[in-house]
């Protein structure tokens, strides 16, 4: 599966969900393929999509966020995968294509991912897709953060 | 032969301190430093964060969805931060408030504290972040941090010196 394919399939499985989704090739294929407003794209901020959706669930605890985080970026950010044991409202997926796409399609170390955190690993091709980058920071929030007053979660 | 400087002076009550946090503050993530040890007992919502930047990350996912954290962390972490704060207040245009402790200023420090006592007051003014001084205002340092970050959406930093709050 490619990997709008992928984040397609992850989006309309999970319905009813907020989701976060990093940055990198991630982000951009989300944004402008298949963008919504109930959906944060990171820019930057590398390996903290998880941690972003941490700081949402630590007070929602009966929202279903969803992470999309790439393979790179997860293992940037593991070090925040033993909070996962705390927020069963967070579904967490790995797009492992084992490659950095966004800077040159370096090959990276494989994942050890620990089998009682219920983290879900999607395999993507290596297929190279080149997209624009996501709208403008203040764009991607107003939009969210309007989804979110909407559904009354501020 | 130079007398060694032990700490710098109190400035606040613990009781002061953590009763603004608690009451301004939803959640406070934190890594642990020594100089907020008795704080963060004070402190009632808080999380335990494995590095810096991920602290930093929480805070941003809280304000999301319109809640005032605290972040805290000692200098050395402003060094795992910054590429965090970067990419996420900074960028997206939201406030936040970090409580920094200035490790390594005093003569009988660790050794692998000094150069951060150095360093840590050059690094915040080439990012350009607001900073308060809790050695020099005390308790109006974090009263006047709360107010700009939150109303100018910015990142602003408190710098608490040993021995300025109890340990």
């Amino acid at each position: 599966m490619n990997k709008l394919n992928a984040i397609k399939k992850i989006i309309l499985s999970n319905k009813n969900s907020i989701f976060i989704i990093s940055n990198g090739l991630t982000s951009r294929i989300a944004n402008n393929f298949l963008k919504n407003n109930n959906s944060f794209y990171l820019l930057h901020a590398m390996g903290e999509t998880l941690s972003v959706a941490i700081g949402i669930a630590s007070f929602k605890k009966k929202q279903k966020i969803v992470v999309i985080d790439g393979d790179y970026n997860a293992l940037m950010g593991s070090a925040s995968w033993h909070h996962l044991k705390k927020f069963k409202n967070i579904k967490y997926y790995i797009l492992k294509d084992r490659l950095s796409t966004t800077t040159g399609f370096q090959e990276i170390p494989e994942l050890c991912i620990p089998k009682n955190l219920g983290i879900n690993i999607v395999n993507v091709k290596n297929k190279k897709i080149f997209t624009k980058n996501p709208e403008s920071p203040k764009k991607i929030k107003t939009n969210f953060k309007n989804y979110l007053k909407n559904i009354g979660l501020i | 032969m130079k007398k060694l400087k032990k700490k710098f002076k109190k400035k606040s009550s613990l009781n002061e301190l953590s009763n603004f946090v608690n009451f301004r503050f939803k959640k406070t993530y934190f890594v642990p430093d020594s100089v907020f040890k008795l704080l963060i007992k004070k402190i009632k919502s808080k999380m335990i964060c494995a590095r810096e930047n991920h602290a930093v990350a929480m805070a941003f996912g809280g304000k999301l969805i319109d809640k005032k954290c605290l972040i805290m962390m000692q200098n050395s972490g402003l060094g795992l931060s910054i590429d965090s704060l970067i990419g996420t207040f900074d960028l997206y245009n939201e406030g936040c408030v970090i409580f920094l402790s200035n490790r390594g200023k005093l003569d009988w420090e660790e050794v692998q504290h000094k150069k951060w006592g150095v360093v840590t007051r050059p690094i915040i003014k080439s990012l350009n972040f607001k900073f308060y001084n809790f050695n020099n205002e005390g308790m109006l340092a974090v009263k006047k941090a709360y107010k700009y970050a939150f109303s100018k959406n910015k990142i602003v930093i408190v710098l608490f010196e040993r021995g300025n709050i109890d340990e």
